[in-house]
């Protein structure tokens, strides 16, 4: 995670919006920003509204979802999915894209 | 004489035979031959009348509607081929369901609240016109 916001997050953040959103709706936004905090993201913090996850079909946490500036999903991940290279990649595809 | 006697009652025999079941039709039956067709065709051009045929006065064209023209494109409206109007309905019908969740989709409306207060949703997204990557973080 350190990696991705060093490289690619430095890289990338003025070409694509980032946000961090709780895929726990117990877990306020207070405590997700804290968490930001702690792992150094320089992301924002955001609270899904009622029924973004299961519209989205959120199952899980560290998914992933990557919207073109259309508004196509381009991208899915489910948690574990991705390495440095492959995210490296990623954001280039969607930040031309 | 005695040739012609045998040979009469021959020839009637054969008409009766025909006439009862050969196939063929007596005489009597047959269709007219050409000559009588002829005969047919002569009678009928004899029967055309003598003066011209009064002169039938033609419909009046029907008249071509008014092409239409679109205030906001300029176009002619009836200039538009049923074809396309057709494909261009296909195609919205077909981007119009193709709202969901998976890859190649476009995005559904959501919103989600950001620490400052400020709501973001799909449309305001979307007016930015920047790729968004969305990572559902949980902290355990």
């Amino acid at each position: 995670m350190r990696r991705i916001k060093d490289d690619i997050g430095a890289t990338y953040n003025d070409k694509v919006a980032f946000y961090i959103v709780g895929a726990d709706p117990s877990e306020s936004l207070e405590t997700l920003e804290a968490d930001r905090e702690r792992l150094g993201l320089p992301w924002q913090v955001a609270y899904a509204d009622e029924d973004m996850l299961d519209t989205l079909r959120i199952y899980t946490q560290a998914s992933k979802i990557a919207i073109s500036g259309d508004g196509t999903i381009t991208h899915r991940y489910g948690i574990g999915k991705g390495d440095y290279e492959s995210w490296g990649d990623l954001f280039e595809d969607i930040s031309v894209n | 004489m005695r040739i012609k006697a045998t040979l009469l009652p021959l020839i009637g025999l054969g008409a009766t035979i025909a006439a009862a079941g050969c196939g063929a039709a007596p005489a009597s039956q047959l269709p007219e031959t050409s000559n009588s067709r002829e005969t047919t065709r002569v009678e009928s051009s004899a029967e055309q009348p003598s003066v011209p045929a009064p002169e039938v006065k033609a419909a009046p064209a029907a008249k071509e509607p008014t092409p239409q023209t679109s205030a906001t494109t300029g176009f002619q409206v009836d200039s538009i081929p049923p074809k396309a109007v057709a494909d261009a309905k296909a195609e919205l019908d077909s981007a119009a369901a193709e709202v969901g969740y998976k890859i190649g989709m476009h995005a559904p409306e959501f919103g989600m609240s950001l620490l400052d207060g400020t709501s973001v949703t799909t449309t305001s997204l979307v007016d930015q016109g920047k790729p968004v990557f969305i990572y559902f973080h949980a902290t355990w």
